[in-house]
Formats: structure tokens, C-alpha cells, sequence
């Protein structure tokens, strides 16, 4: 009887030995298993980044062969045609005059689109640092801006803020926001006298405290199913009668961690004009 | 009749269809408005200039419009945009010229359009 006990005990003690072993050979099995799942899954979002990496580098082809075949071949078009136009009233030194101003204005539009493509391959690339920075008086630069672009066209632009010192946090590129937003108003315009009312007010949303800003015009307006795919040139080279200006607006605004849309200023009715609504962190 | 948002193109292409003795009717900042003035003619332009890019309505959806409501006119696309010459042809475009094009040539193009309208020529 006791020798039948202790080789029950021996085997007992085999089995606990064996199941020890199978168990610590588990245990390594599984966690060989987790760092293969660790790894796949590194590899995985390694491969995800790339893909993303991709595409984004194949948008930004795409945007920039698209600027290069339709912007600047339109620009080119305007100088051709006014040196064509030239040859036809090179006897009439009022109309030539006239013709070299248009001429002169295409050049220039050609040298903004320049500049608008190097401040946005600035932004893709560099790391910007944002500081306390004023908009009242930005704003004002930015009218003033507008104002001599157009200064053979009457205009009225109003400001309506809380107060004459306004601080968020960005950088100087925030009078480019500024100016695009007013010289599409104005250009997109078909009223005799284009109208401008800017407002800025607080705003606070998922308890951040930001500035917003909205330019309501009495302009062409933008219809619902464009109002999005107007600040996404790049994405979808389709965007029509857009220059380079808004993508250059909303990649600012983005590195601000503000936030752009247009509404239309009469709700439901576009064709009475546009509100493009900005907000912008403020700080004190 | 003049169909482009580039307010230097207006000038420009109206005073070399003027000085060549064509006469322009009209001038259309976007497709909606094109649609809308060619409505408004009591006597319809025989021949379009029509740009594709364009605010509120593009050339293409403008096109299809007016040639819904008369069939006759003949619309020469010009656009920066060459990717949609085909769709330009398959809606009735007359013809697609790219920019930068030389009006010298265009001027011919308008000619034999205004021909295959079977009505005489206005220089």
C-alpha cells in the first residue's frame, strides 16, 4: 500500500514536471507569438505611413502639374493676346497704353503665383513657429492691400470688432489669409460696388477660446456642393474658377490649428454672396 | 459671345474680335451666367468662346444647357484644361483650343463656325 503511494506520488510529481515544462513552453510560444504580432503590426503602420507618405507626394504632383498646365498656361494667354493685341493697334498710342497695363497685370499675377507656390512648399516642408500675434492691425494692412490692387474699383469694406488689439497665435502669414479672403471677394464679384463686412468676435468651442473672423460679401457666392472643395485644390484637380490662394489659406490656418469654412451669407440662398468664417486661438 | 472669369481676358479677347470685325454681344463672368444671358438673347450669338474653369458652373455643364436650348450655336471651347477635350467634342463642342492659343488661328476657327451655321458672316 505505501509503495503504491509513493509511485503515485512519483507519478504525480512526473506530471507536474511535464506540465510544467509543456506550461513554460506555452508561455514562450505565446510570447514569441506577441512579438511577431508586435512586429506585424510595427510593420504594418510602417507600411501605412509610407502609403500615406505616397499618396500625399502623388497629390502634391498632381497639384503642382495642374498649376503648371492651367494657371500659368492662362496667364501666358493674357500676355499673348495683349501682344497680339498690340500688333493691331500699334497706332493708337492710347489703346497700346491700355493693352501694356494688362500686359503688366498679367506679369504680376504670374509673380503672386510664384510667390503662393513658394510660401506653400515652405509650409510642406519647414517647421513654422507660431507666437502671440495682432490681426487689428494686419486687417488693416490687408484692406489697404486690397484697396490698392483694385484701386480703379470703388468698394466698401467695413471692420466690426470688440476691440482695436486682437491676439491669437500664428505668424506674419496671417495678413496672405487675410488678403486672399478679400481679393476673391472683390474679384468674384459682379455687384457695381463690392461689399465687405468684416466681424470679429469670440468664440469658444471643446472649451478652446478662439477668435472668429468672417468675411460676409456681396459677391457671385459658391455654391453648397463646391463649398468644401474650394480650400482642396491638390486633392481634386477638378476645382474650377479657383486660384492657388485658398489651399495656401487653409494650409495656414491648419498650422494654426484654426479652422476655415464658407457659408452663404443669406442661408439657402448663395447667389446673395458668401461668409467665410475663420477661427484662430486666441491668446491674451 | 465671351465665356471666361479672367477679367484680362474679357478685354483682351473682346478688342481683337472687335478690330476684327466681329461683334460681341456678350460677356459671361461663369457658366450660370452664360446660360442665363444666352436665354436673355433675343437674337442668339452665332458663335460662344467658352472657358471651362469657372466659378458657380463650369463650361462643360454650361454647354450642355445651352445647346439643350439651341442647337445651332456653335461653342469653341477654350480652356488651360486639355483633360476635358474629349468631353468637350462628345457634348457638341464645335472645336477645343488650348491655351495659350494665337488668335490669328482662332479667328479662323470662328469663321468656319459661323459658316457651318449657314448664316453670313458679321465682318
Amino acid at each position: 500500500m505505501l509503495e503504491e503511494n509513493k509511485d503515485k506520488k512519483e507519478d504525480l510529481k512526473q506530471i507536474k514536471a511535464l506540465l510544467k515544462q509543456e506550461i513554460a513552453k506555452r508561455n514562450k510560444l505565446e510570447e514569441k507569438l506577441r512579438t511577431t504580432l508586435e512586429e506585424l503590426n510595427r510593420s504594418n503602420k510602417e507600411h501605412l505611413f509610407i502609403l500615406e507618405n505616397l499618396k500625399e507626394a502623388y497629390n502634391r504632383a498632381e497639384f503642382y502639374k495642374d498649376l503648371f498646365t492651367h494657371d500659368i498656361n492662362n496667364i501666358l494667354q493674357g500676355i499673348l493676346s495683349g501682344m497680339e493685341l498690340c500688333g493691331i493697334v500699334f497706332d493708337d498710342p492710347d489703346e497700346i497704353k491700355a493693352t501694356i497695363k494688362v500686359i503688366k497685370a498679367q506679369v504680376k499675377r504670374g509673380a503672386g503665383l510664384v510667390s503662393n507656390i513658394r510660401k506653400l512648399s515652405q509650409l510642406e516642408k519647414t517647421e513654422i513657429s507660431l507666437k502671440r500675434t495682432e490681426i487689428c492691425n494686419s486687417l488693416k494692412n490687408s484692406i489697404d492691400y486690397a484697396k490698392t490692387t483694385y484701386q480703379d474699383k470703388k468698394m466698401n469694406i467695413k471692420v466690426d470688432s470688440m476691440s482695436k488689439q486682437l491676439y491669437v497665435r500664428a505668424n506674419e502669414l496671417i495678413r496672405d489669409v487675410f488678403e486672399n479672403i478679400l481679393i476673391n471677394a472683390i474679384r468674384h464679384n459682379k455687384s457695381s460696388i463690392p461689399e465687405i463686412d468684416v466681424k470679429i468676435s469670440k468664440y469658444q468651442k471643446l472649451g478652446i477660446n478662439y477668435l472668429k473672423i468672417e468675411f460676409q460679401d456681396n459677391g457671385v457666392g459658391i455654391v453648397d456642393t463646391r463649398k468644401e472643395k474650394i480650400f482642396q485644390r491638390g486633392e481634386n484637380k477638378r476645382i474650377h474658377g479657383m486660384g492657388l490662394g485658398l489651399s495656401l489659406v487653409k494650409k495656414i490656418i491648419d498650422i494654426y490649428n484654426g479652422e476655415i469654412w464658407v457659408e452663404d451669407k443669406v442661408i439657402g440662398d448663395h447667389s446673395k454672396g458668401s461668409n467665410f468664417v475663420i477661427l484662430i486661438p486666441e491668446v491674451d | 459671345m465671351i465665356v471666361d472669369d479672367e477679367p484680362a481676358n474679357q478685354y483682351l479677347f473682346k478688342k481683337i474680335l472687335t478690330f476684327n470685325g466681329f461683334e460681341v454681344i456678350g460677356i459671361a463672368e461663369d457658366g450660370e451666367e452664360a446660360v442665363s444671358m444666352f436665354k436673355s438673347f433675343s437674337n442668339k450669338p452665332k458663335v460662344i468662346l467658352m472657358d471651362h474653369r469657372m466659378p458657380v458652373k463650369t463650361g462643360i455643364e454650361a454647354t450642355k444647357e445651352i445647346l439643350q436650348i439651341d442647337s445651332n450655336v456653335k461653342i469653341i471651347f477654350i480652356s488651360a484644361d486639355i483633360s476635358i477635350k474629349e468631353e468637350a467634342h462628345f457634348i457638341g463642342a464645335f472645336s477645343f483650343w488650348e491655351k495659350p492659343f494665337a488668335f490669328e488661328s482662332l479667328i479662323y476657327d470662328i469663321k468656319k463656325a459661323m459658316v457651318c451655321n449657314n448664316s453670313p458672316l458679321s465682318n
